[in-house]
């Protein structure tokens, strides 16, 4: 059987403190789940998004600072725009728009982190494969 | 150790700590200008309130607050003089002329990690005042300072110099071997000393304050009893190299041998001649094996003997000159004082009367003195007691002491009198002998009342009272009155002039008369303690390595000041009071039957219970233990001295006047103050930058232009070959196994032709190591894994000294290019103590796969910043904008200050504003007008405005909104994020828009409309002189082709950096304004078709990393 395929895009500054921490205090996190980091959610355009389902992901996961909390501003504001219009994007392509998910998080938050991310993979583990993938690899799954 | 140095130093003087100062000090040398910034406090932000002061205020000010500590206290214009003080003040040529002084750094705050190791081995670590500290805790560096105060008065004491508050604080962390160390490195004789010295230390401890000194001769006698049980041979390591030069040494006695040893370490070979059969010396002959047993004697001669130091025993040397012909290049006469003095009364060639000295030598070296069985000592010193108590192990049933001295003020110290008198010795005092009667022996001794009297030439002569006499029986004396040196009996007064008492005469460097001979010790000084003795006889051998090589006596005593910063703590009121044990002795009637020792010493519990006593005054032990940990960094240096500089300054800004010598200079011109803190830190801030504005005035002529230090763009499309360097942390980031597992790792990915683990980043070397590397296996991309996260040349909250460090010495001190690094932060996400080899490696690889990817996707930085031209635009008049204006024409800009600005079309409502016309040559006023718009960035404004009807189009680099009715024109810093990352530039002058200020009426409840001019003029310099050349492809790029001029970009972004233009077909484009541009990539993100990217974080590069998170990391990182 082939696990799903998990991104986490995870934002330099709150939530990688909360995932620096969780790592610390050895709490364990989805093994499934694959996590880059960026210095902003604001750098990651529809484009990228997409490329993830593209390159086989089955759950796309954006962690993400508070509107309030941005480094830079326009951060979580351009995360939710883009959420929003790549998740009726999945609609027309068939995905379910729940594989996209958006969280925010302050910097001392990791145990709301880990619990969110394993809900992240649990939800996406029950909905299987993405349906966009080639079927030899949809029914590996 | 260091040579004391004076630096000459040509700045605007600042003193005093505090966010006050950091802010002049931003202000002046981002402007261009060179400030000396002296504090008494170790780091810049110890404000007088206390570091925890700080806590009060608002979290998010260190959003701020560490990038711009980083950024001043780093910059290359500014002269960090902490732990300093202004001695005096003077007037120069161009202002003033300051002397000062730095106290010594024990740790180099340029070298220093923070690895904290040190902390580690530190024996003090635990108590209560550790002296290795990081502090203040929030300071954005991990640097450490070492505590070090005034010398010990224990250590001051001891004619050697014997650290024992170091070997106490050993002690008392249980690290018994390296406490005898350092007693060794200064006394090679501790189990002798540790029975028999008179201990000074003790006497000056002060602990007998609270209640009694320590016993610290006990705990150096268990340290080196510890080592003999524990079967250990002590012995000295040969030196390390021989010189050239032989000396020999006469006598090896303490003073003897302590020369030949110190003479020996240093690598001169020594020969020393002894008459007697066995070496030691007085410590042989003159000291009992109850208080010195011979075993503790043989085995520290031995351990001297066996660092290669020649003893001849049984050798009387009866001429130096014949020693010099025979080839040695120095004596050193310690022969010590060997013969007795006489009494000089009747009857005193009897049979039956002994002299001291030579009847204890009979005893100890030869077994053949006899005493009677009424043995009368005459004579109350310590060689009395021990010729007292050898007579009665002899077998004498009555032994008495007669001694002219009453009991307080007998010469014997009072253990020994205590001592002697627990075993049976009757005393006599206040009485002289003046007649031994006897008819062929000795029957009686003959005393009389008698006294010390001082003499008018300083002497004391003894007084009789012939009134009151009586007589001893006795058939033994033993004339115990002191000694004289020898030097007539073996001939050698004929070459060394003698003094009184037969002394060799010296001069202060123990030399004799005759060149190349030295003399030191009792036959110099006449008789003295064994620590003193062998205190001269070191001192004696740093004068004969003087003179054989010309270096400086390489032996150190310190005094009270030779070290240190500041007296001693106060002692702790929560101390308790505890006495110091009494150290077991057999029993008196036990005891006085053989010639076994008396003392047993103290046992480990009870020497480590001792030593916790020490009060540890001097904070720092200085027993070099730390030096250990930070031998590969080279941080640590205890010797380090107080640095000496002088200051040439045009102005002074007082942050602190608490720290001037003299508040008289408070009231001279050019000497500006930062005004205490009244309100909230912007108040204290808003005057740094006043002080700051009003002081460039005078320091124009220092303001250096930043010249532009563009590079080349770097060619990323050569072959990728790839480095990688692992920090370590001088050893604490991980166990080395697995840093060594990483390091392999890497070694395979491919691509990497060079992998490596290096002790420092942050270092010096380090970076060179980097450098070498890098030149040897033409490296063309760099993965650095440490602490530091980005290769970029600014500093945000994250950032620390450390970090910025190691980017300095690689890009600007190397020449490194720092596009071709990619930097990780391994440091903060591996907690090595919790984390099992396995763990470590695992989560080094997960979070290296990132940088090798990036490795590939590297875009050019090009550095450098550049000047921005000079024209300021001032909108609005009044004082502060002519205050702002007169003080930029000062300092060399063209100001076009605009009096009356309006933003709407209605008709003029204000009156024209009077102006002072003779002030400034380089204004241009303008009455009124009306101000359409402003467009552009920093450098490249252009304000749309009509004057007298007409149509208008200024140009400036920087736009100053002073009046209330232009402040619309700036953007909103009310946007979220914004106040996060600006806000204490916000608080008074700064808009999100670089290059834009405005003066907001809130600003004026804080400061005058003078200063505030002054202050707005200090950012304006700032802006003009140190702008970023924002072209280093962090700001995006937009593609034409791709652009379809939608928008959504320029709304989302709140600094104003992107804006539509008209391309050539009409259609619309976006445009980055790079000056305005924080290089957030939010217009990137929001861009619905791909047309923006960022060349550093390229839209190929993230996508290649969700390529290969998807791929498990299999895609880029595979073995080659």
């Amino acid at each position: 059987m082939k696990r799903p395929n998990l991104l986490g895009i995870c934002c330099n500054w709150s939530p990688w403190t909360c995932l620096n921490a969780a790592g610390r205090t050895n709490l364990e996190l989805p093994p499934d789940l694959r996590i880059i980091r960026v210095m902003c959610i604001g750098r990651i355009n529809q484009a990228l998004i997409l490329k993830a389902f593209e390159y086989g992901a089955d759950g796309v996961i954006l962690l993400e600072c508070r509107d309030e909390d941005c480094r830079y501003g326009p951060g979580p504001e351009v995360g939710h725009a883009n959420v929003t219009l790549v998740r009726s994007l999945l609609d027309l392509l068939g995905i379910d728009q729940q594989r996209l998910v958006e969280r925010s998080f302050e910097a001392h938050e990791k145990d709301r982190m880990v619990t969110e991310l394993w809900n992240f993979a649990e939800r996406i583990e029950a909905m299987g494969a993405n349906p966009a993938k080639p079927r030899q690899e949809r029914e590996a799954v | 150790m260091n040579t004391r140095e004076r630096d000459s130093i040509e700045a605007v003087l600042l003193v005093g700590s505090g966010y006050g100062a950091l802010k002049v000090a931003e202000d002046l040398v981002q402007s261009g200008i060179p400030v000396a910034w002296v504090t008494a406090r170790p780091h810049y932000l110890e404000l007088p309130l206390g570091a925890e002061a700080l806590a009060d205020w608002p979290a998010d000010l260190d959003y701020q607050f560490r990038p711009l500590y980083l950024r001043v206290t780093r910059h290359p214009l500014l002269t960090a003089l902490p732990q300093a003080r202004i001695l005096s003040a003077g007037n120069g040529t161009n202002g003033f002329v300051v002397e000062g002084e730095q106290d010594p750094r024990y740790i180099d705050y340029d070298l220093c990690t923070g690895c904290g190791k040190c902390t580690e081995l530190c024996p003090l670590n635990d108590s209560e005042r550790p002296p290795i500290t990081r502090r203040p805790a929030q300071c954005p560096t991990r640097a450490l300072v070492l505590d070090k105060r005034a010398t010990g008065a224990c250590r001051v004491a001891c004619p050697l110099g014997v650290n024992a508050q170091a070997y106490l604080a050993l002690t008392a962390a249980g690290r018994f071997d390296e406490a005898l160390a350092v007693v060794r490195d200064a006394n090679p004789l501790p189990g002798i000393c540790g029975r028999v010295c008179h201990h000074p230390c003790e006497t000056e401890c002060r602990r007998a304050e609270v209640d009694e000194a320590v016993a610290i001769r006990d705990i150096k006698r268990f340290l080196a009893d510890f080592e003999a049980h524990a079967g250990v041979v002590p012995s000295f390591m040969p030196p390390a190299q021989r010189r050239t030069g032989r000396v020999a040494v006469i006598g090896s006695g303490p003073a003897g041998l302590t020369a030949a040893h110190y003479l020996n370490r240093q690598g001169f070979q020594v020969t020393v001649f002894e008459s007697l059969p066995q070496a030691g010396g007085m410590l042989r002959a003159g000291i009992n094996s109850f208080r010195l047993p011979r075993r503790v004697l043989d085995i520290e001669i031995r351990a001297i003997e066996n660092a290669g130091v020649t003893i001849q025993t049984g050798t009387t040397v009866t001429s130096v000159q014949a020693l010099l012909a025979e080839g040695f290049s120095a004596v050193l006469l310690a022969a010590g004082t060997q013969a007795d003095l006489q009494l000089g009364i009747p009857g005193e060639d009897l049979p039956g009367i002994n002299a001291c000295v030579s009847f204890l030598r009979a005893v100890n070296l030869y077994g053949t003195a006899a005493v009677g069985a009424k043995t009368v000592v005459i004579g109350a010193g310590n060689s009395a007691m021990d010729a007292a108590r050898t007579a009665l192990r002899l077998g004498a049933a009555s032994v008495t002491v007669v001694g002219i001295e009453q009991e307080s003020q007998l010469p014997a110290h009072p253990r020994e009198v205590r001592e002697a008198r627990e075993e049976g010795v009757a005393f006599v005092l206040g009485a002289a002998p003046v007649a031994f009667e006897g008819t062929s022996a000795l029957e009686r001794v003959v005393c009389c009342k008698a006294r010390w009297q001082p003499h008018p030439d300083g002497s004391q002569e003894i007084v009789h009272d012939r009134e009151d006499t009586f007589s001893l029986d006795a058939d033994c004396v033993i004339v115990a009155i002191g000694q004289r040196a020898q030097l007539k009996e073996c001939g050698l007064d004929q070459e060394i002039e003698t003094g009184p008492g037969g002394r060799a005469l010296i001069d202060t460097c123990y030399a004799t008369p005759v060149a190349g001979v030295f003399a030191a010790g009792d036959v110099a000084s006449g008789p003295s303690t064994v620590v003193e003795a062998m205190a001269a006889g070191r001192a004696a051998a740093g004068s004969i390595i003087e003179y054989l090589t010309g270096e400086v006596c390489p032996f150190d005593t310190p005094t009270r000041e030779t070290r240190g910063v500041g007296d001693y703590p106060d002692i702790p009121e929560s101390l308790l009071r505890r006495r110091r044990p009494d150290a077991p002795q057999r029993l008196p009637r036990v005891r006085c039957r053989d010639f076994d020792e008396v003392d047993m010493g103290l046992g480990a519990d009870e020497a480590v219970a001792e030593a916790r006593r020490c009060l540890q005054c001097s904070v720092c032990c200085e027993c070099r233990a730390c030096e250990a940990a930070c031998e590969q960094i080279g941080a640590i240096n205890h010797f380090s001295s107080a640095r000496q500089f002088t200051i040439a300054a045009p102005a002074i800004i007082v942050a602190d006047a608490l720290e001037l010598p003299d508040a008289g200079l408070l009231d001279r011109d050019q000497v500006f103050r930062v005004a205490d803190l009244k309100h909230d830190l912007t108040d204290v801030m808003l005057s740094g930058s006043a002080a700051a504005g009003r002081a460039m005035v005078a320091a124009a002529k220092l303001r250096r232009a930043a010249v532009p230090r563009e590079t080349d763009v770097e060619d990323l499309s050569d072959e990728v070959r790839i480095g990688f360097f692992l920090c370590t942390c001088n050893d604490t980031l991980a166990s080395r196994s697995a840093l060594e597992r990483v390091r392999d790792l890497a070694g395979h990915v491919r691509g990497v032709v060079h992998s490596q683990l290096l002790m420092s980043a942050c270092h010096p070397a380090g970076a060179d190591l980097i450098a070498e590397a890098v030149g040897r296996h033409t490296i063309t991309r760099v993965v650095l894994a440490s602490c530091v996260c980005c290769p970029l040349e600014f500093q945000c909250i994250s950032c620390n000294d450390q970090r910025t460090r190691a980017r300095l010495h690689l890009f600007e001190r190397l020449g490194l290019p720092r596009s071709r690094f990619e930097t990780i932060n391994l440091r903060d996400s591996l907690l090595a103590e919790r984390l099992s080899d396995d763990e470590v490696v695992d989560k080094a690889r997960d979070l290296l796969r990132a940088s090798f990817v990036r490795a590939r996707y590297m875009a050019p930085l090009t550095q450098g910043r550049t000047e921005i031209g000079k024209q300021v635009i001032v909108l609005g008049g009044g004082d502060i904008g002519r205050s702002c204006a007169l003080n930029l024409d000062l300092q060399g800009f063209s100001v076009r200050l605009v009096h009356n600005p309006q933003l709407t079309t209605d008709p003029l409502r204000r009156q024209p504003h009077q102006v002072d016309t003779s002030a400034g040559n380089n204004i241009t006023h303008v009455e009124s007008a009306i101000i359409r718009d402003i467009r552009g960035q920093m450098g490249d404004f252009t304000i749309h405005a009509r004057q007298d009807g007409a149509a208008r189009r200024w140009r400036a680099d920087i736009v100053c909104l002073v009046d209330e009715a232009v402040l619309p024109l700036a953007l909103n810093e009310d946007a979220p994020g914004l106040k996060k990352l600006y806000r204490y530039d916000f608080a008074f002058f700064h808009t999100p828009q670089a290059g834009m200020f405005r003066v907001l009426p809130r600003t004026l409840e804080r400061v005058q409309e003078f200063e505030a001019g002054a202050a707005l003029a200090a950012q304006v310099a700032r802006s003009a002189a140190e702008a970023f050349l924002k072209d280093h492809l962090l700001s995006p790029r937009v593609d034409p082709e791709r652009c379809r001029g939608c928008g959504r970009c320029v709304d989302i972004c709140p600094f104003n950096a992107i804006q539509l233009v008209p391309g050539l077909d009409g259609l619309y484009t976006a445009e980055v304004a790079r000056h305005n541009c924080v290089g957030c990539g939010g217009c990137v993100g929001r861009c619905p078709v791909t047309a923006l990217d960022m060349p550093y974080f390229s839209n190929q590069l993230l996508e290649a990393l969700v390529a290969d998170a998807m791929a498990g990391g299999k895609t880029y990182n595979e073995a080659s």
